[in-house]
């Protein structure tokens, strides 16, 4: 029914590009864009013009995972079906590189214009990232503006730290922590922390065993917040043994979503960790503020 | 103690498969119960062992046998079915040794008693000699004497076999057939289910012969299995003979049944 | 007596070994002092809120399991019958999955036994509804397999169905249980039921000795039918339901214990009831220690060590004629 009620602005819509693809120059920005990623609707969601996104994925609305959830309510979503953008017709996707690589395949063998973004990345690359995104949907002066603004909020963030580095471990969903080349590690870094499951030498997102957890001690465990739905796994951060630690700060600190992706909002994260660390650990930076 | 039934009748369905039996038994014989194939001898035994409802009176010595739970009828009652059903390869002592868990509290090892009970009862079935072999490895005839020796374990005035010598040789049959006798002695009643008529002349002091569902009549062997009888209920003509032990009954060949209901 | 006490040392003794082992390297000295030294020393936190709940939940749960596949045998007069096999611990899964993510009763651990408990009583109702009427091994086999399919399906169809992308995730956790990173909360939503279960199974020994001869035996033999079928029905339920509940579904131990202790028992089936309880735990404690040990950060799920070592012999008792393996 949903679709049906769609086909009339689509058609409408395909009559329009067809006209503008006869007079418009190759080169010109892309009328009608689709995202398929919760990352990349991200990106696309901040720069994108008035009505040059079509829709993007159904995990953008949902508050644990999509920092920009409230604007996700104004596009129509999608599931990330090559059938979806079949019909819906854009002329540029953008997706991720590790999720759905039939649909991704399928569509450039449709002779779709599909651009993959890898999301193995850190706050370092995120301003790359912006550009990248700025320059497809032919945004480049806002792309521009905003990834000067956030290599100058880190730069600003950074000049604040000091040799006091408390310990702090990401403890998440069934004892899942993020080790080096993550971008919670490098969130963590850039607002002062040692992150203790990189230290210990895990490497991106890996089980970390409760025990050495409690053995390590860390002056903070990050947990993720209670959903709706509840499971199991929410239980692991929420130990007893973990609560028993009597020294250790345990909280959700991070703003639901911000770590998700490297996208600007990953910037609310670094916030509000680098607050944290002022707080639990002040540095002579923090005394002149 | 006395058997007291009456009027016993037992519906299944909308089929009346007992219909008012009444018959006393005085204690001390072997009460054989015969009849054609569907007659009720099995119906009657599940009755008197309580695996069935069934309407009228039977009393065993002062006790109302429809009145009381298993507990005090597996006081009463020792009751072997016509399936021989074994179902772990249990050492035949142990095996007879279920006989006593009636008598055996909650958790409570044999005791002096239960002891002399299974070592009679195997003593009584002949079967002392195989006391440590494993069940399940016996011939069938050898599995019946086993399984009869739990039952006499149990000691109850009253022991009921559901055709204990069906798919046994011709020793074995005199060999199960002896210990029941044995057990008659004793005091105890025996009531047995048997197809072979020799068999039931031979060793019953008494018999019941069931048809359809209804007493057909009731006494000593020589009276009730006579040639009328037997054509009208078996539907055979059979060859009578007697021996210096009693009765030989050789049934040979089918009455005309077309006159027959 | 002495079948028991020797398979007691040993799951003793692997109790103990239980509590060395883990991913923080104590050591012997500091395993001690933290299990009985209070305060909030790590090796202290370490042992008594991680370590001890494993231990302790690995040795109730071993015990719940084999006992429960020895009472099923005996009642069933069935080798092959166990909670895993014919489909009770797969239901109760079901039971706890359906209860917990529906998030009936908020994130709360409660939900969990409530509902396996449920799903196991279930379980259980079915299979002797099926048994009864029909006794073969074949029948009791064949029903418990379909069951099994049909509750692992629904689980992951409600796991799949919850709002929460992580719930997916535990699909494995349930189909193959683990007692990674489980609580003293666990131990205290467990042991009681588990405990009113054994004493139930424990009640019920008469029946299922009688039992041996047929149900029309046992039941001249004075034993009370429908009193053995409620012990055992409750007390199958009871502490296979509490077990799946806290470690989801962990198989086979109920039915390789059972065969390797009956011969050296009396084979009775009551004898068979505590050292195969004994033994259970020996086996469940065994398998969640070679669990750390193989794949120490990661972990393997002990369901699947059970499973590697129950299916093929499983296997290998069917290919097994009928008649011998009574």
């Amino acid at each position: 029914m949903l679709r049906s009620r769609r086909s009339l602005p689509r058609l409408s819509g395909l009559a329009f590009l067809a006209g503008a693809l006869l007079v418009a120059p190759v080169s010109a920005a892309p009328k009608r864009v689709m995202s398929l990623n919760l990352c990349t609707d991200q990106l696309a969601m901040t720069l994108a013009g008035p009505d040059q996104l079509v829709s993007v994925s159904f995990l953008s609305r949902e508050p644990s995972l999509s920092m920009l959830h409230e604007e996700a309510q104004a596009y129509p979503v999608n599931r990330g079906l090559a059938e979806e953008v079949f019909l819906e017709k854009p002329d540029l996707v953008v997706t991720g590189t590790y999720a759905l690589h039939n649909t991704t395949a399928l569509l450039k063998r449709l002779d779709f214009h599909v651009e993959e973004f890898s999301f193995a990345q850190t706050l370092e690359t995120i301003p790359g990232e912006i550009r990248r995104m700025g320059a497809l949907l032919g945004q480049e002066e806002k792309a521009e503006r905003i990834a000067g603004d956030f290599t100058g909020e880190l730069e600003a963030i950074a000049a604040r730290q000091c040799d006091r580095r408390p310990t702090m471990i990401a403890y998440d969903q069934n004892g899942i922590a993020p080790g080096s080349s993550t971008l919670a590690d490098s969130v963590m870094r850039a607002a002062g922390f040692a992150n203790l499951a990189a230290d210990l030498g895990v490497v991106g997102m890996a089980p970390f065993p409760l025990e050495q957890v409690i053995a390590a001690r860390p002056d903070v465990i990050s947990i993720s917040r209670k959903q709706d739905a509840p499971t199991l796994g929410e239980h692991v951060p929420r130990h007893p043994a973990i609560a028993a630690l009597p020294e250790t700060r345990i909280g959700a600190f991070v703003p639901e979503g911000s770590l998700s992706c490297g996208a600007p909002g990953v910037m609310e994260a670094v916030r509000a960790l680098a607050a944290l660390r002022a707080e639990i650990a002040p540095c002579p930076q923090d005394a002149t503020q | 103690m006395n058997l007291h039934i009456d009027s016993l009748s037992v519906k299944l369905g909308k089929r009346q498969v007992l219909d008012a039996i009444s018959f006393d038994i005085e204690p001390g014989q072997v009460i054989g119960l015969l009849g054609p194939n569907g007659a009720g001898k099995s119906t009657l035994m599940r009755a008197l062992n309580g695996h069935i409802a069934a309407e009228g009176a039977m009393q065993l010595g002062e006790h109302d046998l429809a009145a009381i739970g298993p507990a005090q009828r597996a006081h009463l009652i020792a009751y072997l079915p016509q399936q021989r059903t074994i179902g772990w390869r249990l050492s035949v002592r142990d095996l007879v040794a279920l006989g006593r868990l009636p008598w055996r509290g909650f958790g409570q090892r044999p005791n002096a008693r239960d002891e002399t009970a299974i070592a009679r009862a195997m003593a009584m079935a002949d079967i002392a000699p195989l006391a440590r072999r494993v069940a399940t490895e016996l011939s069938g005839g050898e599995q019946a004497r086993v399984l009869m020796a739990r039952a006499i374990a149990q000691e109850t005035p009253l022991l009921i076999a559901d055709e204990p010598a069906s798919g046994l040789d011709a020793a074995h049959q005199i060999m199960l057939m002896q210990s029941l006798k044995r057990l008659a002695a004793e005091g105890r009643t025996v009531l047995v289910s048997l197809h072979d008529l020799t068999l039931a002349a031979r060793w019953c002091d008494e018999v019941i012969l069931l048809n359809e569902g209804k007493l057909a009549a009731l006494g000593k062997p020589e009276a009730v299995l006579s040639q009328e009888n037997l054509a009208r209920i078996y539907g055979v003509t059979a060859h009578r003979a007697h021996d210096e032990n009693g009765l030989i009954i050789a049934p040979v060949g089918l009455t005309d049944t077309s006159s027959s209901g | 007596m002495k079948l028991s006490a020797s398979l007691a040392l040993l799951a003793l003794a692997l109790f103990v070994v239980s509590l060395l082992v883990g991913p923080a390297e104590l050591g012997l000295g500091n395993s001690i002092t933290g299990l009985f030294a209070g305060g909030g020393e790590a090796a202290a936190i370490i042992m008594r809120e991680i370590r001890l709940p494993r231990a302790l939940l690995g040795l109730a749960i071993g015990i719940s399991l084999g006992l429960s596949g020895a009472v099923l045998q005996g009642f069933l007069r069935n080798p092959l019958a166990e909670p895993g096999v014919i489909g009770v611990s797969s239901m109760a899964a079901l039971g706890a999955v359906v209860v917990f993510y529906s998030g009936l009763a908020g994130s709360s651990l409660y939900a969990l036994p409530a509902g396996a408990l449920i799903g196991a009583l279930i379980a259980v109702l079915i299979l002797l509804a099926i048994a009864a009427r029909q006794g073969s091994t074949l029948t009791l086999i064949l029903a418990g397999v379909a069951l099994s399919s049909l509750a692992a399906a629904l689980t992951s169809l409600v796991l799949n169905l919850s709002p929460n992308p992580f719930a997916a995730y535990e699909i494995i956790f349930w189909l193959l249980g683990s007692l990674k990173d489980r609580s003293m909360e666990h131990v205290a939503l467990a042991l009681p039921l588990m405990a009113c279960g054994w004493l139930l199974i424990a009640l019920s020994t008469r029946a299922i000795d009688a039992l041996s001869l047929g149900e029309e035996a046992a039941s001249s033999l004075g034993i009370h039918m429908g009193r053995a079928r409620f012990l055992i029905v409750a007390g199958v339920a009871l502490s296979v339901g509490a077990a799946t509940a806290v470690a989801g579904t962990i198989g086979f131990i109920g039915l390789v214990v059972p065969h390797l202790i009956r011969p050296l028992t009396s084979r009775l089936p009551s004898s068979l009831l505590l050292p195969a309880g004994l033994g259970g735990a020996a086996l469940l404690l065994a398998a969640d220690i070679a669990a750390r040990i193989v794949l120490p950060a990661g972990e393997l799920n002990v369901g699947v060590l059970t499973a590697l070592i129950g299916a093929p012999f499983f296997l290998w008792l069917v290919v097994r004629a009928r008649r011998e393996m009574l």
